[in-house]
């Protein structure tokens, strides 16, 4: 598959709705199953995803299951990614991983619906109950990063066993559930091992940072891993970074530099050296080693015990300025002829 | 093997063949052509936004127009696009051959994916994904190098290089080409920059020998990468025939199918 490119957050993207308000019921048009909106969960580059009941669906002691609905644009671009759950499915009956679940199924069935005159493609899948990553991190704060790290890790390893490649890890796709369970969600990435990316969002691509090829491997994923948690510890340098440097002149070391400032990656500085220059030899290693330093870490004194007062403050203050900064564009706004056009 | 042309522009022509007509021609060999309109600040003009949607027409391709920050994605995008639409038409005479036994219909001719039952779609569509990692594939980049683009090259260049590294990673080949315009003297609509490349690591600056001058012969300098497809590409001689834009072994009953599926 020729690779698909997304931008990193913050930009213009082509986000379309679909506009189905909770209360809707969504027609399959060739199962009939009824699905009843429940909420919308998010919006992506491919489609919208709600929480749905199944109307007649299986009830759980008087509850009803929730699934997730994805309804996409394109009917190509959404069957690829069924087409991945399905071998994810498949993957399931030949032999189980380290962090296999059973009762985790990907993929439940898809269909065409009518909204309001247009014929959408939409599949159901579980639905996976949680955070994304980086509100966790934010809201249980940092001494969360050795466990979680290790959970997804071992996610990636599982997929790395049978030989393909997450492709598209970024913080919004990495789910951690409320017993601190971890999982990936939108599987439009998934690669076999050996052909081009799927699909990646730029800062985590390791082809944006002049680090290597997009052709899937196992250190792609980790690759992308460990500039994750990079992005998501150092609060925002990241993002000064990549704006205040030429993208011919982008590089590693630039992460590296970023990491280094970064208190509670301290203890993974050696581990995100080895992910980012590629050198770990399969990703057990990364698992091991990564396990060894965390076990360590968090015995040890210097672990920070709360989410750390000082961050708090910070995080504060930021939104305290926000707040003023909104408060004053609301104001240039509403006084006509200051209005910024 | 796909063949396309990338224009970058940042307005209009003013000498010459109307780009539209060239684009025509080259699509007419086999050759998509799409547009992209770079702009700093503000507009590019009612002018130009209405050129560069008319070659992009006349091209079999798109157009859009966008700042220097999205320049990698919107080259990725348009390619990824021509790649999978170039599919889809070769898909299409097979999705009509399942469907007409399907449904005993005769008639319609346009069929889509979405008329298969979504139980049936996978297998098709794994088939158009192996076809798209596998395809080869020739892009030749035309980059207006007018005096206003200076300031953008450098942009350029990056994503020239972003391009050739998602490609590379394919499993077919992907040959990239560079060319700018004007050229030094008017009987040179256009420079190339990298004659047909499958990598740019050891290229080290691919805008050296640039020369600005006033006029922006877009339509020539087209027709000059349209002839450089056809004559001058490392004469593999089945290139130089009018192709259809995919080229896949029809194996008595499958057809595309026969490669892929038992
Ligand atoms: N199974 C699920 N359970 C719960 N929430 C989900 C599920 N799948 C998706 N979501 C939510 O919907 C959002 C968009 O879904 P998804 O990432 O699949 O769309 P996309 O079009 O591929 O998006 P992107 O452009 O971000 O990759 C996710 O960020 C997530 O918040």
């Amino acid at each position: 598959m020729t690779t698909s490119f997304r931008q990193a957050k913050g930009r213009k993207q082509d986000k379309r709705s679909i506009g189905l308000m909770p209360g809707d019921r969504v027609i399959g048009k060739w199962n009939s199953h009824i699905y009843r909106i429940v909420r919308l969960l998010g919006q992506g580059a491919n489609g919208v995803v709600y929480l749905v009941h199944q109307e007649g669906g299986p009830h759980k002691s008087g509850k009803q299951a929730g699934y997730a609905l994805k309804m996409g644009f394109e009917t190509m671009e959404l069957q690829s990614e069924i087409n991945a759950l399905q071998v994810l499915e498949s993957l399931k009956v030949r032999k189980a991983g380290p962090s296999f679940n059973q009762k985790e199924k990907y993929f439940i069935e898809s269909d065409d619906a009518d909204v309001n005159g247009t014929i959408y493609p939409f599949y159901i899948m579980q639905y996976v109950q949680g955070k994304t990553l980086s509100k966790f991190l934010m809201k249980q704060g940092r001494d969360w990063v050795g466990l979680i790290g290790e959970k997804l890790l071992l996610k990636l390893g599982y997929l790395h066993q049978h030989q393909f490649v997450f492709g598209d890890l970024k913080p919004d796709n990495v789910m951690v559930g409320p017993y601190g369970e971890v999982s990936l969600i939108d599987y439009g990435g998934l690669t076999k091992e050996g052909d081009s990316i799927r699909q990646f969002t730029e800062w985590y691509d390791r082809g944006y940072w002049h680090a290597g090829t997009r052709k899937a491997d196992f250190h792609y994923d980790l690759f992308a891993f460990a500039v994750m948690f990079i992005h998501m510890l150092s609060s925002g340098k990241l993002h000064q970074q990549v704006a205040s440097t030429l993208p011919q002149l982008r590089e590693r070391e630039h992460l590296l530099a970023i990491a280094s400032q970064c208190k509670v990656l301290e203890p993974y500085q050696p581990w995100l050296r080895r992910a980012i220059h590629q050198r770990f030899t399969s990703t057990e290693e990364a698992i091991h080693e990564w396990k060894r330093i965390s076990s360590i870490w968090s015995r040890s004194a210097a672990s920070p015990t709360r989410p750390t007062p000082n961050w708090l403050q910070w995080s504060f203050f930021a939104s305290a300025l926000l707040l003023f900064i909104s408060l004053i564009f609301m104001m240039l706004n509403s006084s006509p002829g200051f209005g910024i056009k | 093997m796909l063949k396309q042309i990338l224009l970058i522009t940042d307005g209009c022509s003013n000498v010459g063949i109307q780009p539209a007509a060239a684009a025509a021609e080259a699509y007419a060999a086999g050759i998509m052509v799409n547009v992209i309109g770079i702009i700093d600040e503000g507009t590019i003009g009612q002018y130009g936004q209405a050129e560069i949607e008319d070659i992009a027409r006349m091209g079999g391709g798109m157009s859009r127009i966008v700042n220097a920050r999205e320049l990698s994605y919107t080259i990725q995008m348009m390619t990824r696009k021509t790649v999978m639409d170039t599919i889809h038409l070769a898909v299409n005479r097979e999705l009509k051959h399942i469907l007409q036994q399907e449904s005993e219909q005769e008639g319609a001719n346009n069929y889509s994916l979405s008329d298969l039952p979504p139980a049936k779609r996978g297998e098709v569509v794994q088939v158009m994904d192996q076809m798209s990692e596998e395809m080869d594939l020739r892009v030749a980049l035309l980059i207006d190098a007018s005096a206003s683009m200076k300031p953008k090259l450098a942009a350029v260049e990056e994503a020239i290089r972003d391009l050739m590294l998602s490609l590379k990673a394919r499993r077919g080949t992907s040959e990239l080409a560079v060319f700018h315009f004007p050229g030094s003297h008017e009987e040179e609509p256009a420079v190339m920059d990298l004659d047909w490349a499958a990598d740019m690591d050891r290229v080290k600056k691919l805008f050296s020998r640039m020369q600005m001058r006033g006029t922006t012969p877009t339509g020539p300098a087209l027709l000059h990468v349209v002839d450089y497809y056809q004559y001058n590409s490392r004469n593999k001689p089945e290139d130089s025939e009018v192709n259809p834009p995919i080229a896949y072994k029809e194996t008595g009953t499958g057809g595309v199918w026969s490669d892929y599926i038992v």
